[in-house]
């Protein structure tokens, strides 16, 4: 039985390794944010909420599958939570079941076993019980087949089925057992056996073939007690074995399904929250990476939305088979903000969910990378730009042709000209290896000459103000200009 | 009786100095490494406030220096030395008597806790006396020392102390266990039987055979059976034993507090000397500062960063030294030169050289001459961060703009590459509006930035600049002169060592 929620052909993992650059992603993308929203407070939400989203997916029809199957969920978010914590109920039962210290052996933990798979049969009927009443109010093709499965799975014949064994495993009629003899006739081979019907006499006690004797271990012989507990334990050897086997097997169905219904659950978390700031949200249109599209319009960048009370702006962009997008201009005017905004709707967007935007098309990338402005090393090992030019070596080792790179204020740790050097060159390569780069910059340097001859097709962005001085917070396509406006901020500061 | 202060020159003046907190610039210069070094294993001291409050007054760092000097002599830092472990002794047995369930196991750690001060107090005294002393801090607390080693109060104690270790040391009893009966006893001379038994079959020895002997566990403390046997030894030797009793019930407050103070002033002392043998153990040099509160005419020969050569010497690598100067006008020292020069480590030495001084510790290099400043003042550059919500350039413009309205003329501001998320134009403008704001002040500053322009602003700055191997571009010596800034940071040459020229990251994009 596999959930199949994730993958139209496979198990998700949510313990597979994130990319090598997941630390500086979550870092320079605010993905904390992100993932907080997604969980509800939940840890192991938190947990699938970052392995989803940072191992997106790479074709648009792997995209497509989920982008239904989340639909669904946003249709009926009800039933999908019950799901989630029908999984959620199976896992903590299990864990709350006492296991006894004597664990590793036979008897106790056959009765372990039992008690377990009781609770789970418990659960699995109400799991049934939900296909049964809701299975056509969903159509996306995972649910489709989940609820399918099911209900064929998990018919009334094999819940009798089970019951008869869980009820027999309780050995309230005696435990029967074939045995032989051994060295120095000790007993080998224990077998568990089912008594015969014929021999289980209305007023027999022992349900074994006639003639039988007996002897009895006297109250208070607590060593007798203690060598019948071991012959116990050689008989139940085997087949608590696989009750346990059962219980772990039934439980990692549960987890599974779990931890696909956890990232469904975590946005749903996230639906809501973004919801209830009234923002626009939509299922991206992912296309071939050939195809160079990337275009939005009113994007916002959600992690910022997340934390402020109000709603923040959003921007439009139409990048259509660009492999340069240079975003120059003034100082607190949304630059850093729109580019984590277009991060996060890629990612979000090769996760299957739905992005912070009214509309946003894209090709789906092979990977992401960030190289943004950090603070001076702690640990004194190098300068800025020393730790600066490492980073974009340590990008230089792992991107490939088809991947975004995310730049922000890279190489300002030099003086303006040799940093415009440096980034120039470094654009330069990366447009020509396929790449496509975002840069934000106030390098005038940099942005001015790549704005004069640009090596490719390019699109220059710059972050507006208004005749007054006050920042929109919008971008709009414009060749860079020779001043971040510093200056009114200083005299605002200091001759207020 | 309370002993003088050997951090204090004015008793007055150390009021305040328990609950000093880290100042702010401690992480931008590193100096919290520092001082995490310097008093890491010393906990019980609580020695962190004594690094986080300098001093404003020459006089009382001059009392400090030459305490360190005094320490710096073998002789009375052995003493000293041998002094701060008898104390910790001496709190190991009051920790075992807190710990002891039993009341005479409890009152017998105690008596060895007593027995142990006052033996230190005896010998610290008597050691001191021969002595070569010339601070008036360990002259002052001699005289003190002294004059409590022979009071009442302490000679009675010591006596008491030995009267009643003499009679412990002379108790034997026997015990007598039979079935589930023990039976304590007197001795009377009863001849060794284990020894008679080894006599007897020592015949029969053939070689080396196998040790059947358990080894005993260490004990965590006396069970309840031995707690039994000590109570009916009690018996036999009531007088003895209630005497131990009053002991402890008289003298809790045993410990002169100036005596504990001295051992906890003590520390500062030994655990900086301790960090610099160990890097002076590497070949780094150290130095008594010139203190001055007036003249700003300051030196530094072959000078580091303490933080940064302990790494260093940690990793067996070479420490490079720098020298500075500002005389005349001088104010403002303008860093600039090709990154991984050394310039933030020369503004971070530079601090560092300030504080220490204004510390009374000895600091790194060969040579100097500082002024003691009322505050310090530190802009490093933050990393952005999105709940601040505030935009960066705006961040730095307020912390700046905060530092300046604080500032006095007798202080030290520390600017490390400002205004470097704006452009050149904007960056050069505001630097220069700041550093002449930092001129009329007449405060003394460092300012590191890649803008060439600043180090000419006028006759209170001076330009040094960060150098390069003439051979190879790529290899930064880390040495920082006097010199006109040229503005070539050989940025390409670095870039090249990274293999992000055009050509070569070119080469590196795998399909």
């Amino acid at each position: 039985m596999k959930a199949f929620l994730m993958y139209p052909d496979r198990d998700f993992d949510p313990d597979q390794a994130a990319p090598a650059n997941a630390r500086e992603l979550t870092q320079d993308l605010e993905l904390d944010t992100l993932f907080d929203a997604m969980s509800g407070g939940d840890p192991s939400l938190r947990k699938v909420a970052r392995t989803g989203v940072l191992n997106g997916m790479a074709t648009p029809g792997e995209i497509f599958y989920r982008q239904n199957t989340l639909s669904d969920c946003l249709h009926q978010p009800l039933v999908v939570r019950g799901l989630y914590d029908l999984a959620v109920e199976a896992i903590a039962g299990e864990k709350a079941i006492f296991r006894s210290f004597f664990a590793d052996h036979p008897g106790p933990l056959l009765d372990r076993s039992v008690s377990v798979l009781e609770m789970f049969v418990g659960i699995l009927k109400r799991l049934r019980q939900v296909a049964d009443d809701h299975a056509d109010e969903f159509s996306s093709e995972a649910f489709t087949r989940f609820y399918l499965m099911l209900s064929t799975e998990l018919d009334d014949d094999y819940f009798g089925v089970i019951a008869r064994h869980l009820k027999h495993l309780r050995f309230h009629d005696g435990q029967l057992s074939s045995v032989r003899l051994g060295e120095a006739n000790q007993g080998i081979d224990y077998v568990l056996r089912e008594p015969h019907e014929q021999n289980r006499g209305f007023f027999t006690r022992a349900p074994v073939k006639k003639p039988a004797f007996s002897i009895t271990i006297p109250d208070r012989d607590d060593a007798g007690f203690r060598a019948l507990a071991d012959l116990r334990d050689r008989e139940l050897n085997v087949v608590a074995d696989a009750a346990a086997q059962s219980v772990d097997h039934v439980l990692s169905f549960f987890t599974a399904l779990r931890d696909e219904l956890a990232f469904y659950v975590a946005c749903l978390n996230l639906h809501e929250q973004l919801a209830g700031k009234g923002g626009p949200e939509c299922f991206p249109m992912p296309t071939e990476a050939a195809e160079r599209v990337l275009s939005a319009r009113g994007l916002y960048e959600p992690c910022l939305s997340l934390r402020l009370d109000g709603r923040t702006t959003g921007n439009d962009l139409g990048a259509d088979g660009k492999f340069l997008i240079m975003i120059t201009g003034a100082n607190q005017g949304g630059k850093t903000t729109f580019l984590r905004s277009v991060g996060v709707a890629q990612l979000m967007m090769q996760a299957g969910m739905f992005v912070a935007a009214e509309s946003f098309s894209a090709s789906v990338v092979r990977g992401m990378f960030t190289h943004f402005k950090r603070e001076e090393d702690a640990t004194m090992a190098s300068g800025k730009l020393d730790e600066e030019l490492r980073r974009m070596s340590d990008i230089a080792d792992q991107i490939s042709p088809d991947c975004l790179l995310l730049c922000n204020e890279s190489f300002a740790a030099t003086n303006e000209r040799e940093g415009s050097q440096i980034a120039r060159e470094v654009v330069r390569a990366m447009m020509d290896g396929a790449i496509i780069v975002l840069f934000v910059t106030h390098l005038f340097d940099l942005g001015h000459s790549l704005y004069e001859r640009p090596p490719g097709a390019a699109l220059f962005l710059r972050a507006q103000r208004d005749s007054g001085g006050h920042r929109s917070y919008r971008l709009t396509e414009g060749e860079p200009l020779s001043t971040s406006f510093g200056q009114d901020l200083y005299v605002r500061i200091f001759r207020h | 009786m309370l002993l003088r202060s050997i951090l204090f020159a004015d008793p007055d003046a150390n009021t305040g100095a328990d609950e000093g907190s880290a100042p702010d610039f401690f992480p931008d210069l590193n100096i919290d490494q520092i001082v995490g070094a310097v008093i890491k294993g010393r906990d019980p001291y609580r020695l962190a406030p004594f690094f986080a409050t300098p001093l404003t007054d020459v006089d009382a760092v001059l009392y400090r220096q030459e305490i360190f000097q005094d320490l710096e002599k073998e002789q009375l830092h052995e003493i000293v030395v041998k002094f701060a472990g008898t104390m910790e002794r001496m709190r190991s047995l009051l920790r075992a008597s807190a710990k002891a369930h039993y009341r005479y196991e409890n009152e017998r750690w105690f008596l060895d806790a007593v027995a142990v001060y006052c033996h230190g107090v005896t010998a610290l005294v008597s050691d001191l006396a021969h002595a070569e002393i010339r601070s008036r801090g360990f002259l002052a607390l001699r005289e003190d020392l002294a004059r409590y080693a022979n009071s009442d109060r302490f000679t009675a104690l010591a006596g008491e102390v030995r009267r009643l270790l003499d009679g412990l040391a002379a108790v034997r009893y026997c015990v007598l266990t039979k079935g589930t009966r023990i039976t304590v006893g007197h001795y009377d001379q009863e001849a060794d039987y284990s020894q008679q038994v080894v006599t007897t079959f020592e015949r029969f020895r053939q070689g080396v055979v196998k040790d059947y002997r358990t080894k005993l566990p260490v004990r965590a403390g006396m069970d309840h059976v031995e707690a039994g046997i000590l109570d009916l030894v009690a018996k036999l030797y009531p007088d003895l034993f209630g005497a131990l009793a009053a002991f402890g019930g008289e003298h809790r407050a045993y410990l002169d507090p100036g005596i504990s103070r001295f051992d906890r002033e003590l520390q500062f002392y030994l655990s900086y000397l301790d960090h610099l043998a160990w890097l002076r153990g590497a070949g780094l040099s150290f130095c008594y500062p010139q203190i001055s509160g007036q003249a700003k005419a300051i030196q530094a020969r072959q000078t580091f960063d303490l933080a940064l050569a302990a790494k260093l010497v940690g990793e067996k690598s070479p420490v490079v030294c720098n020298d500075f100067y500002l005389s005349d006008a001088e104010r403002i020292l303008v860093v600039s030169g090709p990154n991984q020069g050394g310039k933030t480590t020369l503004a971070r030495t530079f601090g560092q050289m300030h504080y220490l001084a204004s510390l009374g510790c000895p600091v790194p290099g060969r040579e100097a001459r500082v002024f003691l400043p009322d505050r310090i003042f530190t802009h490093f550059e933050r990393e952005e961060n999105l709940s601040t919500l505030a935009g960066k350039l705006e961040d730095e413009l307020l912390r700046i703009h905060a530092i300046l309205e604080r500032a006095t003329r007798h202080s030290v501001i520390i600017l490390n590459e400002i205004f470097t998320s704006t452009t050149l134009r904007d960056a050069l403008f505001m630097s220069q509006e700041i550093l002449g704001q930092i001129s009329e002040l007449d405060a003394l500053c460092l300012c590191v930035t890649f803008i060439d322009e600043l180090s000419t602003l006028n006759e209170k700055t001076v330009s040094m600049v960060s150098t390069i191997a003439p051979d190879d571009p790529a290899v930064r010596t880390y040495k920082l002169i006097r010199r006109p800034a040229d503005g070539r940071a050989y940025a390409q040459a670095i870039a090249a060592k990274y293999a992000l020229t055009y050509d070569l990251l070119k080469g590196r994009i795998r399909s």
